[in-house]
């Protein structure tokens, strides 16, 4: 060994590795270790350590070998072969037990080598071994037939598992090893196995590792036949399976357990893997596993009659039940055609009975759970099948029978699931709610293959329950978890019938309703944190149908008593008075004309939610919300003007409270987070106004919500505005936004402020919220003086907002009156922040797409927003700017929406208007093609349609203002371009007259000027 | 019956038989009560400790004809707060693109896990919302408000 690689030295470092607790000595101990076993001689260091006599060297001495076979190719792969195998051979004479870790890292080490050399390799690797072993040379069926002892056995089943397993685990697909497997290593498993099987007692260990070895070899056919075109046969497997089922005989001993798991698993493997492989042994399995006589009864009678048994060995049971699993689902179809089969009603008697396996779900058993993925699938097969059954049965009785057998398994099934979904602890497990779940799930399947009778079912379990839980504390559970299941199916359905809900879900929910469902729940002491709260709570929120009824409508009292009391209660737990809150909302948009005689309550509550900013900012915003959507249904201006009023003035006195008051506000607490709680509860206060806002917007099309008549009474009532609501709206915004110095800087404040403004711009008719652009810019003009840069782009989009909204009554004269202080004297600020650019950008590209006529003969356009574009385009490669000044070039070369004269206009500003003494069209294409040629390749396509619609519209001026470009700047890009190159790209693209295939020409020039290739 | 509906089925079955904690997803139903496997909904949990926990929010996963060669385009509802989520609520995620990550053998449980990674780690060299890309990077304090609002407005039981 060289000096560098002194073998006491490594000695000294695996010691330090295995021993020290210091972390990064360690790993600079790996390192130094990693290095000598990548070098060159890390075959002979590999070699020397497995000489050593401690097994963590000879271990590492293995670990060397791999790493060194991993990073080199070997001239000569057959002494390693053979000088592992001799290693392995004397760890074995050491002690096979002791030394087995080091002999598996050793046998992978074999695997290695032939995975990376099978093509040349001269000899069959487990001949070689078996040879070695065994000192002579002799066919291989000789040779196995020759083992003698256990060690020798077990060592060829480690090796051809090992083996496989490594196969598996190749990353590159090697489907010509596939083909050697099958024709070499496949013949002599056949023979091993034809061996074990002539072999009276096998010793335990034996047994364990032979069932194992088959497991490995199913998965590594599984992949074979996935990766390559080799394909196994019955013939081929027929051995192995004969194998497994030896083990599984009549009679059951509990001593031969791990057996019996390992046979599970490998059955299920071959099942699950290759189940056409397994066609021949079908109706054996099926006998195995469910004739009374046979082991699967036998394993089943036990399981359930001795608790000890069945708590020791839950993984064992579990695996056997994986087995079942696996075998019925080959034959799903064929169990679902054939359910009036007494065998096949046999095996569903078997699998129901382990559905219902006793103990509470997750905590003392799991097979429930593990046999819900079959219910479904098998639920799921009746469903696709349903109209190959009814061709299949010609005869009505016999569909009938078919059909009611079919309802009375599913029955079955849903009553045992019904009591497994039960909540019976007092605290229990997140697994047990995501296994219930899984059994709502069920119940939705069931849904679609029953239909109603189930949902009745369920129905009258909860009626039946009410009637007996004032003397029946046990009836909770059950009524709960009714409950529970109403809700996950009502909350699945997608109802495109009215018809169906009304006529049909609307009577069974009310046959519960009209039992006293809520009163009840509200009688049960605490019940605001009660798991039945919490379902209650759920059912509602998604039960919007059954209160638009007239039947349901009369249940919205107790209703809203019992979400209010979720919310108003101080024991709540915050996220159940969120969901009343949404629930609240759901209803009152949904049901508002139902719920008129609620406002006067509604409204002291909401008042009340205003003065105090201890209740939740959302729910505070949701029952304004809520509110206004119920008063907006009355559609009398006048009274929603006064209820509107009323909740401005609110507002404004709180207001007033904070700026004057605030600690009469807060407890001594609160004080100490003074900022937080007042900025939070003002914020809230001006977010209470939006929701007004966006609760006034009229809900479908003006025609089809009022009347003639009424829109007159609206317009009038509005022109008037007796009660000033809106002059309040904007004084409201005024002083939260402008005179409140604490949240004058809030970009949120700008956000919300903004969308209070943007509320009525849409609407069709006048109303609280509907300004005039001259108010809105008046505000932004104000506030682009007093905000934080953040606030900017709300302001911007505000504007764009105004011009789509208001483009006939718009002037130019209108539109210079606002971009001169939100623009032009923000100029230099605007430049310094990407974020403002681009919102800059997309304001002038909105009025450009929209009216372009406002800005094209301004000067603040020509003098500052298109040298301001120019460089937008040319310098900033963030995808983001580049999409919006493409978008904005792009819309002022198109001019889509503008006149003839607009036309004429931009014309003469491209080709006459002089920027920095060179004429636009020069200026855009110096900027175009520097911003192109340095984009990212990923930002390309973003370019493509301002180039082509520059070809499309000027197709005379653009050749000109490439070819200046590039002949003025060919060493722009990693390349220079030769003049005949430049002419040839020039001209091409031209002759695409701005169609699809500008695209790859385009593409095609920015690979060559970047050196890239394309991939 | 087409690969893209044998695939669907597949992933369909391999999520009843496990999908992470806190999920749901499901293929949605038409008018005629069947199902539709090419358009699925499902819930995303915020992970604990974070900004987003205590709430679910709802996307929808619609698999194209082409899939799995092609990914499915995830959605939450528009206007979704996160730096990564377009004003449509479509979502901007490397494994959902062709181009970038997108794999054939992506699962659905990669897909969902993967959204829910993106809630908490917004990749911020591609944003593809204004409002929350620009509260990310530069008024912290303002997105963790708007996020936790969001939490709010998601909250679950």
């Amino acid at each position: 060994m060289s000096s560098e690689l002194d073998i006491r030295n490594v000695l000294e470092d695996i010691d330090t590795l295995y021993s020290s607790h210091d972390s990064s000595k360690i790993a600079s101990v790996q390192d130094r270790l990693q290095t000598y076993q990548r070098s060159d001689e890390g075959y002979l260091l590999g070699t020397e350590l497995l000489k050593n006599g401690s097994r963590n060297v000879k271990y590492f001495g293995a670990l060397t070998l791999t790493v060194y076979f991993n990073n080199h190719d070997l001239p000569d792969v057959d002494s390693p072969f053979n000088a592992v195998i001799y290693n392995v051979l004397t760890l074995v004479h050491e002690g096979y037990d002791e030394n087995l870790f080091i002999i598996r890292k050793l046998l992978s080490n074999l695997s290695l080598l032939y995975i990376k050399n099978f093509a040349t390799f001269t000899q069959d690797p487990l001949y070689k071994l078996l040879a070695m072993m065994l000192g002579r040379e002799q066919p291989v069926n000789d040779l196995i037939r020759g083992l003698q002892s256990k060690n020798e056995v077990e060592l060829v089943l480690l090796f051809l598992s090992i083996l496989v397993e490594d196969i598996i685990k190749q990353s590159t697909n090697l489907p010509e090893l596939h083909n050697t497997i099958h024709s070499t290593l496949f013949e002599h498993y056949k023979l091993i196995y034809q061996y074990l099987s002539t072999i009276e007692s096998l010793p335990y260990s034996t047994k364990l590792l032979s069932l194992d070895c088959i497991t490995s070899l199913v998965v590594y056919i599984a992949t074979a036949e996935g990766n390559s075109t080799q394909r196994y046969s019955h013939e081929d497997m027929d051995i192995f399976l004969l194998y497994v089922l030896k083990y599984l005989q009549d009679e059951l001993n509990i001593e031969n357990m791990e057996i019996y798991n390992k046979s599970f698993t490998v059955l299920a493997e071959f099942l699950e893997n290759i189940p056409r492989l397994v066609n021949t042994f079908k109706q054996h399995i099926s006998e195995l596993l469910f004739n009374e006589t046979k082991f699967g009864m036998k394993f089943v009678d036990l399981i359930f009659t001795n608790n000890e048994f069945a708590e020791l060995y839950s993984s064992e049971i579990e695996n056997f039940v994986n087995l079942v699993i696996a075998y019925l689902s080959i034959n799903l179809v064929y169990i679902s055609r054939n359910i009036l089969n007494d065998s096949i009603s046999n095996i569903l008697k078997v699998v129901i009975k382990l559905s219902d396996f006793p103990g509470v779900p997750i905590e003392d058993e799991k097979v429930s759970e593990q046999l819900i993925p079959f219910w479904q699938d098998l639920a799921d097969t009746f469903i696709d099948d349903a109209d190959a059954i009814s061709d299949i049965i010609f005869d009505k009785d016999t569909l009938d029978r078919f059909n009611n057998q079919k309802i009375a398994i599913f029955s079955e099934i849903s009553q045992i699931y019904f009591k497994k979904a039960q909540i019976t602890s007092a605290s229990p497990a997140k697994e047990f709610f995501q296994y219930r779940t899984q059994i709502a799930e069920l119940f939705i399947l069931f849904y679609s293959l029953i239909n109603t009778p189930i949902y009745s079912t369920l129905c009258d379990i909860v009626q039946s329950n009410l009637l007996i839980i004032k003397t029946n504390p046990e009836a909770m559970n059950d009524l709960e978890t009714g409950l529970y299941l109403i809700f996950k199916i009502t909350d699945d359905l997608r109802f495109y019938d009215d018809e169906f809900a009304m006529n049909t879900l609307v009577p069974l929910i009310n046959g519960f309703f009209s039992q006293g469902l809520i009163e009840s729940i509200e009688s049960i002491p605490n019940y605001h944190n009660h798991q039945i709260s919490v379902t209650l709570l759920n059912l509602l929120s998604c039960l919007h149908f059954f209160f638009k009824s007239d039947t349901g409508s009369t249940y919205l009292p107790s209703t809203f008593n019992f979400l209010f009391s979720m919310i108003l209660s101080e024991n709540t737990n915050p996220k159940l008075s969120l969901i009343s809150s949404r629930t609240i909302l759901k209803i009152c948009q949904d049901s508002k004309d139902k719920l008129v005689s609620f406002l006067p309550n509604l409204e002291l509550i909401l008042i009340e939610m205003l003065k105090n900013p201890r209740f939740d900012n959302l729910i505070r915003e949701r029952l304004t919300n809520s509110y206004i959507s119920i008063a907006q249904s009355i559609k009398d201006p006048i009274d929603i003007g006064n209820k509107i009023y009323q909740i401005l003035l609110q507002i404004t006195e709180q207001y007033n409270v904070v700026v004057n008051t605030p600690n009469s506000l807060l407890t001594d607490i609160e004080i100490d987070q003074y900022d937080k709680y007042l900025e939070e509860y003002t914020t809230s206060l001006l977010s209470c106004v939006y929701e007004i806002g966006k609760a006034m917007v009229i809900p479908e099309e003006l025609e089809d919500y009022l009347t003639p008549e009424q829109i007159g009474q609206y317009n009038a009532y509005w022109n008037e505005d007796p009660l000033s609501i809106k002059s309040m709206i904007l004084t409201t915004l005024n002083q939260f936004s402008l005179q409140f110095d604490p949240l004058v800087q809030k970009t949120i404040i700008t956000e919300k402020c903004c969308n209070i403004l943007k509320c009525g711009l849409s609407e069709p008719i006048n109303g609280p919220f509907k300004f005039n652009y001259s108010v809105i810019f008046e505000y932004l003009i104000a506030k682009i003086k007093k905000c934080n840069l953040q606030s900017i782009p709300y302001i911007y989009k505000l504007v764009e907002t105004v011009v789509v909204t208001n483009k006939k009554e718009l002037t130019s004269a209108d539109i210079e009156t606002i971009l001169i202080p939100t623009f032009s004297d923000m100029y230099q600020v605007l430049e310094s922040d990407v974020d403002l650019i681009k919102s800059s950008i997309e304001m002038f590209s909105t009025i450009l797409e929209t009216t372009p006529g406002l800005i094209l003969t301004s000067q603040l356009f020509q003098d500052k927003v298109l040298n301001y574009a120019l460089i937008g385009l040319k310098n900033y490669h963030e995808t983001f700017i580049i999409k919006a000044v493409v978008k904005f070039w792009t819309n002022f070369v198109t001019l889509k929406r503008g006149s003839q004269q607009d036309q004429q206009i931009k014309n003469y500003l491209f080709i006459e208007l002089q920027i920095d003494g060179i004429p636009l069209g020069y200026q855009l294409v110096s900027s175009l093609m520097v911003g192109f040629i340095n984009a990212p390749r990923s930002a390309l396509e973003y370019y493509y349609p301002l180039f082509r619609n520059l070809i499309g519209k000027f197709p005379m001026e653009l050749k000109n203002w490439v070819l200046y470009f590039l002949e003025n700047n060919s060493n722009n890009g990693k390349v220079e371009l030769t003049n005949t190159e430049i002419q040839q790209f020039v001209s091409r693209l031209m002759v695409t007259r701005g169609q699809r295939v500008a695209n790859d020409l385009l593409r095609d020039y920015w690979l060559k000027v970047n050196k890239l290739i394309d991939y | 019956m087409s690969l893209n509906q044998i695939r669907l089925q597949e992933e369909r079955k391999q999520w009843r038989k496990d999908h992470p904690f806190g999920f749901y997803a499901k293929p949605m139903k038409t008018a005629d009560g069947s199902l539709d496997l090419r358009q699925w909904t499902a819930g995303i949990p915020g992970k604990q400790n974070t900004l987003w926990a205590n709430a679910v929010y709802p996307i929808t996963i619609e698999f194209p004809e082409e899939y799995p060669s092609k990914p499915p385009k995830v959605r939450f509802p528009a206007n979704f707060f996160h730096p990564n989520v377009y004003p449509s609520g479509t979502v901007c995620l490397s494994i959902l693109n062709e181009e970038q990550d997108w794999r054939p053998a992506i699962t659905l449980k990669q897909i969902v896990l993967g959204v829910q990674d993106l809630l908490d780690t917004p990749n911020d060299e591609s944003p593809a919302q204004e409002p929350a890309y620009r509260a990310y990077k530069k008024d912290r304090a303002l997105y963790e408000k708007k996020v936790k609002e969001q939490a709010k407005k998601y909250a679950s039981a």
